[in-house]
């Protein structure tokens, strides 16, 4: 087979068994790969109702058919039944995961049942073993990484694992990789230490055809002109190939959407010290990427060479970082951000919800609401960076004050009540991340309607595509003014926007193809990865199929979750980003009109607007009668 | 593009310090040689030491052998940092001398070199 690998492999945890399973041929067209065959198989085998704790639950790794190429970089999908919101989760990840688990010869790795100790799985190539890992639970993210290379004796092992606070079924864990890359949070990392699958290491020896190698590497051209150094002509392109995300604070904080303090503040007083440029030259050591990354350094290499956190190293800054362990809880110090992160990290812990938890308890202490009795003693004011760290390790291990908050921010203010459920960001369970909707109405509408919750990464990066690039005939064929939709602080059109966004991200997310390139031409017009998947595979896709495969996969998610109690009025945002204008900056004033977005949404979508349910007519017209039926849709 | 002041053949060089391990030049060398993606069929090795910050590009290859290669390594045309070059011995020591100096006023030279082919 070109492109995919043709098999996917189950592992029962429970029976401690393998099997290998052909890829269904329906599968491949109508669902593309990645997180188009998680919400397939999601949906088909875990039923509503199962506990995401317990063994009905599947986790599940995918990739798709660009994956192992150039195109594919690093990205990946974890799926699962979330514990945290009682939805459907998914997450994205890098690193170097997704080709070698290519080049091993699978598709997708789905775990099920429960082991009934720890274990790890080791997959090399068509040898797959479920080993014990008693030895390894407990180890934090390095410890384990290193234990893992010394076990196999393989310092190339390419790695997924959860740390303490996943093991300690915390819904603020995260997914670790490779050290440094994460992705699945909402509680897929509690889901896996539920299952106590401590880790799975991969190794593969194989590599990937192309059905057509020549027009593949055209394609392959066309895609990566749109961002080279050299060759882009899109302003947000060169920034990112030197600083990564790293450029993005300064902007954000110049537009006023700088998220500080728990989202009372748009404007962060500590920006000077987050400058690229300086970051660059006071910390950067090298760049760093994820697999086949066309950019000079997404990530960086670290190293801190003055002060108290002299000698440390790290790796990634991003902007999110910046946010959720800076402004939103007020420390304004660089080498502590990379200090933190690796903290973070080691403990397997997700900075950007539990960033948000610790800014809501910083609001409530600073508003009296939780005292030091609370608190274990810790002076929870906004930029005692000494309390966030003692926070981490407290949730991690469910200590204290630590297991009031280590179920995300929604139970931890249910717990504490006194008022602090009016500040607790969150959107359907899932912990808030870091951009502003009072700075882009669109953001709003993405946050209050996204099937696995408040998560940004599910659209593209927001700003806006640069339309002179992009074919006037694919321009006239957009399902809204571009004029409008791109105006910010505007409802016009956002409803229609937001389905375009999500529709063509699921495409991205199933190739699968990092977001984060997705720039130019190639963020409008899908005719270059048409391209780039027909002549990988051997079959014919053009850009409207995979717009078709987009909007299903995005239906499919949103039947899961309605077949799971979800309806319209989970679709919302927190009061405070409805009915609290931002006191200062460039997008003080206004909040966000959710309602108007929502309808306009809603029939865009062909969704019917009282229940937020999909129309019957929608779902059949993307084949999914059977679904259509199992919901009750109505006409 | 090769100099050619006539001091000498062009060679493959690799600047560790620029390699940030992405494997693109191995992937892209394996499908020059052979239209796949797979590291046996490549000329090229990285070897890494991820955690120290380690990424060092071990090449096997006169591009003068590889018909498509020999205008425009294909290695060197595909790494986005400037990492692989392909020059004379000395053109590349004075390269690397302002990459080096460069780097004090122009701390981006430290992840992307001024050279790159994209």
């Amino acid at each position: 087979m070109n492109g995919w690998a043709g098999t996917i492999l189950r592992v029962d945890l429970t029976r401690r068994q393998v099997r290998k399973e052909p890829l269904p041929d329906r599968l491949r067209r109508e669902y593309l790969g990645g997180r188009g065959f998680a919400i397939r198989l999601l949906y088909d085998e875990v039923p509503p109702g199962a506990d995401p704790l317990g063994p009905e639950n599947k986790l599940i790794f995918s990739i798709g058919p660009l994956n192992g190429t150039p195109i594919g970089m690093g990205r990946m999908t974890v799926t699962t039944k979330s514990p945290e919101t009682g939805f459907y989760m998914e997450g994205n990840s890098g690193g170097f995961f997704a080709p070698e688990l290519k080049w091993a010869g699978y598709d997708m790795i789905v775990l099920e049942g429960q082991a009934d100790r720890p274990v790890y799985l080791w997959i090399r190539d068509g040898d797959v073993e479920i080993r014990d890992a008693s030895h390894l639970w407990g180890k934090t993210i390095s410890q384990t990484e290193q234990a893992l290379r010394e076990e196999l004796g393989d310092p190339e092992i390419k790695t997924r694992y959860i740390g303490p606070a996943g093991e300690n079924l915390s819904n603020l864990s995260i997914v670790m990789g490779e050290m440094a890359h994460a992705g699945g949070r909402g509680g897929v990392a509690a889901v896996m230490g539920a299952k106590r699958l401590k880790a799975i290491a991969v190794r593969g020896s194989g590599g990937v055809r192309v059905a057509r190698p020549k027009a593949f590497e055209e394609a392959y051209e066309t895609v990566r002109r749109e961002v080279d150094y050299r060759t882009t002509r899109d302003p947000y392109v060169r920034p990112w190939h030197i600083y990564g995300t790293m450029f993005i604070p300064k902007m954000v904080n110049d537009m006023g959407g700088f998220m500080s303090r728990n989202a009372q503040e748009g404007l962060f007083d500590g920006i000077a010290r987050f400058r690229a440029e300086e970051l660059m030259r006071q910390y950067v050591v090298k760049g760093r990427t994820c697999f086949a990354c066309p950019t000079a350094s997404c990530g960086h290499f670290l190293e801190v060479k003055e002060g108290p956190h002299a000698g440390l190293r790290g790796e990634g800054i991003q902007a999110g970082l910046m946010i959720s362990m800076g402004s939103s809880v007020g420390v304004d110090d660089p080498a502590w951000l990379i200090h933190i992160n690796n903290v973070t990290n080691e403990l397997g812990l997700d900075y950007m919800s539990f960033g948000t938890v610790a800014a809501w308890a910083m609001e409530a202490y600073e508003k009296g609401l939780l005292t030091r009795a609370d608190t274990d003693g810790l002076e929870l004011r906004f930029g005692n960076a000494a309390a966030v760290e003692a926070l981490a390790r407290k949730i991690s291990y469910r200590e204290g004050f630590g297991a009031v908050l280590a179920d995300g921010v929604k139970r931890a203010a249910e717990r504490v009540g006194r008022g602090t459920e009016a500040f607790a960001l969150h959107v359907k369970g899932l912990d808030m991340t870091t951009i502003e909707p009072r700075a882009l109405f669109h953001m709003g509408l993405v946050y209050a309607v996204n099937d696995v919750g408040a998560e940004h990464p599910r659209v593209h990066v927001p700003y806006p595509p640069v339309l002179s690039l992009v074919p006037e005939a694919v321009i006239n064929r957009l399902p809204f003014d571009p004029a409008k939709a791109f105006v910010r602080q505007s409802p016009e059109q956002k409803g229609a926007l937001v389905k375009w966004l999500f529709d063509t991200r699921a495409v991205l997310n199933s190739l699968e193809t990092c977001v984060f390139m997705n720039r130019g031409r190639v963020y409008v017009d899908f005719e270059p990865y048409a391209q780039a998947l027909s002549t990988a595979t051997g079959e014919e896709f053009g850009p409207d199929d995979l717009y078709t495969i987009g909007e299903r996969i995005v239906n499919l998610e949103r039947a899961f979750n309605v077949r799971e109690g979800a309806s319209r009025k989970d679709d919302t945002l927190p009061s405070r980003f409805l009915m609290e204008p931002l006191p200062a900056g460039g997008s003080a004033g206004v909040v966000v009109p959710l309602e108007q977005m929502l309808d306009e949404y809603y029939a865009a979508r062909g969704w019917d607007p009282e229940t937020g349910r999909p129309r019957a007519a929608t779902l059949s017209r993307l084949g999914l009668e059977d679904v259509a039926r199992a919901i009750g849709a109505v006409a | 593009m090769a100099q050619k002041t006539g001091t000498g053949k062009p060679r493959l060089y690799a600047e560790a310090s620029l390699c940030k391990g992405c494997d693109l030049c191995v992937m892209t060398c394996s499908f020059t040689n052979s239209g796949q993606y797979h590291r046996d069929r490549s000329r090229i090795r990285i070897f890494r030491v991820r955690d120290d910050g380690v990424d060092i590009p071990l090449i096997d290859c006169d591009p003068e052998t590889v018909p498509r290669c020999r205008e425009r390594p294909q290695c060197v045309y595909s790494c986005p940092t400037g990492s692989l070059v392909y020059e004379e011995r000395d053109a590349f020591a004075l390269m690397l001398a302002e990459l080096e100096a460069g780097r004090r006023a122009r701390p981006s030279y430290k992840v992307r070199a001024p050279w790159t082919a994209r």
